[in-house]
């Protein structure tokens, strides 16, 4: 069964929401190790009732997804997927800090309902009345992954034929600071973090899309680089493809001084593959893979990999078969394959 | 049918026992495991009931056998999942990383993931005590599958109460696409003030021993553990010669799209994963001999899924009831260690007792089994779980 | 003093439950808070009875039996007025 990209949404650090084409003047490289996301009018997307209660990380989830569908033109999806690494973090600490503050007396309930990781999809689906299957996957930076591998499961399956389904992350201050506290902030790289959401209208129905999704493998460990190989070459031969019908890499490298080994090695074995990379636009966060497909897509409707992304031109000039790849800190390797309609 | 997904190992661990016999034990003597906070330092120690496990951090420790230096890796959380993982994985016949080639994966599931540790520790910026890492959601579940030798896929979900539910799902789905031959789900989580100053945020907590489905209930009582199974295709457990508790004949997701915590009226979230499971397990809803119910006690839940179950059942309800007034409402461990009930249930042929009810709801007029029955066949139950967010889910298991 | 009081509320719930776009003015004394009026939820009632405790010490144990003062801010005035500390 074919699985098809109706549309695709994006919030990022850049100019990425509500565009028909993306990058169009070269976009600023941020200087800072933390950058937050650019907001849109949030109101243009979320019922007034809803927002208000909202937290930064559920205004940029629901107005994400709900521009999304808008994009695909479909009233509803059956189902909702969404991956989280940290979850609602500002609503989570809040609610610590009111526990602390207050010694555990006369707390205010709103930011500990608003805590829980399927907030987010749970707000979308109140939003739309959708009443399908509605899952959070919350496994760090391969959270988004499984959401797309439990997504292509249930089309599959039949249970659904349109499925919307993302990924999202914030920044929070407080979690910066342990990050910098405990050592995770390499002064030597040039590696920043930020957040954002990307979210995608799946559908076993074409309609008007430009890509199709293929394949997804989710693996922990490599012992080494064999191994990587190894994994390579046994995911393309299982959708019938070698090396050299590549045309395009989207690598997750992220200016990781002491991890980006695997993502060379991965451009040394697709030689003839062009290769663009998108982390030192957008950053990193444990839900960047789903950026990652966002551009792959629209890449892929655009046939125009642009000069601040392309860090090598390829044998093909066409966009046809695109391989994401992501890892972090050496662990949680995900493949995504598409392919242009 | 060559597809079927087979039940090979349970593990469970809470307020009523620390393994799954321990846990049948109380089942079978109307032992609850709730009763006044012991081990959680709370203001509000004196105030609520709880299922809290008859276990501190030092003796989870103990227990699962982990070195001095190991400690600052794991959270309540982890040493819970460890424990109910440990047991099932052993209960279906193997041994830790010996796998014999086969592809063994590991689905977890929690609210809070290692909230226990962070919220004693965040506000000092104690980073030695390693909440950083411990408190993700994804990371107990990372640290079991390490423990465990498990090196195939491993996730983590996350939908509040019905999270052990979908991580089953989850599990069954990649067993269905040839993606894993076996693997561990279940759901955990621990007592926490988090959880229980929110709770009492949302005044839905019993300051006594709580009464699912009963016209004068109270609100719930908070528990805290993790319950595991081993969910093998019928071709690896066949070839294996694996014992089979039974098989998980259905199930499904649905969402309520009512309210972001209150279900709805109509109970449609919860009609529909029953009804949506039911078609799956290809059984009428006469053919359901039991019903492990959510019923938290909460006044909103029971009605709301007592309207469900006459909506899907009419006049032919089986017997029914909810074993959280026995250990309390553990949150994303629910479905987990209900699930490991409910196979217990078909495996001795019990119909649990709902403890503490007196009077039925008036609204509803339906009462649930009040004493333990064991002396009918138990061939098919049905499991409900339902979170925060609208999230409903049902698991159907049959012999 | 009642009509501070009241005024005084409006702008408390519009602080309190993120009543985004809405002033004081825009909230009439004697319209219903709850459902068709403001539309409040069953969430808003929980974080007024938080106000109640916190504001002006009165505490609700049971959260119906707050419904019936929390059905305007005239009869949320008249309920503190009448219970507080």
């Amino acid at each position: 069964m074919d699985i098809y990209i109706l549309s695709s949404e994006a919030i990022s650090c850049q100019d990425t929401f509500d565009k028909n084409e993306l990058f169009v003047s070269e976009p600023e490289l941020p200087s800072g190790r933390f950058q937050k996301s650019l907001s849109p009018d949030f109101k243009q997307y979320i019922d007034a009732r809803l927002i208000r209660r909202m937290s930064g990380v559920l205004r940029m989830g629901v107005a994400t997804a709900a521009s999304c569908l808008r994009r695909a033109g479909l009233e509803k999806p059956d189902s909702i997927i969404v991956g989280t690494g940290l979850g609602c973090m500002d609503d989570t600490v809040k609610f610590l800090n009111l526990m602390f503050e207050n010694m555990e007396q006369m707390l205010n309930p709103t930011p500990f309902i608003q805590s829980t990781h399927n907030t987010i999809a749970g707000q979308i689906a109140l939003m739309m009345g959708c009443k399908g299957h509605n899952l959070t996957y919350s496994q760090k930076s391969l959270s988004f992954a499984a959401g797309l591998l439990d997504a292509m499961m249930v089309l599959r399956d039949g249970e659904a034929q349109n499925i919307l389904v993302g990924g999202i992350d914030e920044l929070h201050d407080a979690v910066n600071e342990l990050m910098e506290l405990s050592g995770c902030v390499n002064p030597k790289d040039t590696t920043f973090y930020s957040e954002g959401a990307a979210f995608f209208l799946l559908s076993t129905e074409r309609g008007a899309s430009s890509s199709r999704l293929l394949d997804i493998k989710i693996f922990h460990k490599v012992s080494d680089e064999a191994a990587l190989k190894n994994e390579l070459s046994s995911f393309l031969e299982g959708n019938n493809l070698s090396l050299e019908d590549i045309d395009l890499l989207v690598s997750g490298e992220n200016g990781s001084s002491a991890y980006d080994g695997y993502y060379d090695l991965l451009k040394d074995e697709l030689r003839e593959s062009s290769v663009v990379r998108y982390k030192h636009l957008t950053g990193e966060h444990q839900s960047a893979t789903a950026f990652g497909l966002f551009l792959a897509a629209r890449m892929i409707e655009s046939q125009r990999a642009e000069a601040f992304t392309l860090l090598r031109q390829g044998r093909n000039k066409d966009i046809g078969k695109v391989l994401l790849f992501n890892y972090s800190k050496n662990a949680d390797f995900s493949f995504i394959l598409l392919q242009k309609v | 049918m060559d597809n079927k997904i087979l039940v090979t190992g349970i593990g469970v661990i809470s307020a009523i026992g620390n393994s799954v016999p321990e846990n049948l034990s109380s089942l079978r003597s109307a032992q609850s495991g709730i009763g006044p906070i012991r081990y959680l330092e709370t203001v509000h120690k004196n105030d609520f009931m709880v299922g809290e496990l008859q276990l501190s951090n030092d003796d989870l420790c103990e227990f699962m056998e982990i070195a001095a230096k190991d400690k600052i890796k794991h959270s309540r959380t982890s040493l819970m999942t460890l424990a109910a993982a440990r047991e099932a994985l052993m209960d279906c016949g193997l041994a830790k990383g010996e796998f014999e080639g086969r592809r063994v994966g590991f689905i977890s599931a929690t609210t809070v993931g290692g909230m226990d540790k962070s919220e004693n520790h965040y506000h000092s910026r104690d980073l030695a005590s390693g909440f950083v890492r411990t408190h993700s959601t994804g990371d107990s579940g990372e640290r079991v599958a390490e423990c465990l030798g498990i090196d195939s896929y491993h996730t983590t979900l996350s939908t509040a109460c019905s999270s052990a539910a979908n991580a089953i799902m989850h599990g069954a789905r990649l067993i269905n696409h040839g993606k894993l031959d076996m693997v561990l789900v279940g759901g955990v989580d621990p007592l926490s003030r988090f959880t229980l100053n929110g709770f009492n945020s949302l005044m839905i907590l019993d300051r006594e021993w709580c009464s699912p489905f009963d016209e004068n209930r109270r609100g719930l009582n908070l528990g805290e553990g993790a319950g595991f199974v081993m969910l093998e295709s019928a071709a690896s457990a066949e070839k294996r010669g694996a014992q089979v508790y039974c098989r998980l004949a259905g199930y499904a997701n649905a969402n309520d799209a009512y309210h972001q915590t209150a279900s709805s009226p109509d109970g449609d979230g919860a009609f529909r994963s029953m009804e949506k499971a039911l078609i799956m397990s290809g059984l009428k809803p006469s053919e359901i001999d039991y019903i492990n119910v959510h019923g938290t006690g909460t006044s909103n839940n029971d009605l709301s899924e007592g309207v469900a179950l006459k909506r899907v059942f009419g006049n032919h309800l089986p017997p029914f009831s909810s074993t959280k007034s026995f250990t309390g409402h553990t949150l994303g461990a629910s479905a987990g260690i209900e699930a490991v009930f409910s196979i217990l249930a078909i495996k001795q042929g019990l119909i649990y007792p709902n403890l503490n009810f007196r009077k039925a709801i008036q609204e509803l007029g339906i009462s649930p089994a009040e004493k333990l029955i064991s002396d009918r066949t138990v061939n098919n139950v049905l499991s409900n779980s339902f979170g925060f967010g609208g999230n409903n889910s049902t698991l159907i298991f049959s012999k | 003093m009642s009509i501070d009081l009241r005024e005084k509320l409006k702008g408390e719930l519009i602080e309190q439950l993120n009543l985004e776009d809405i002033s004081p003015a825009d909230i009439e004394s004697s319209a219903a808070l709850f459902g068709d009026g403001l539309g409040l939820d069953s969430i808003d009632a929980l974080e007024i009875i938080v106000l109640l405790e916190k504001e002006y010490g009165i505490k609700i144990s049971d959260p119906s039996a707050g419904k019936e003062a929390m059905a305007s801010i005239d009869s949320l005035a008249a309920f503190i007025e009448k219970n507080r500390k």
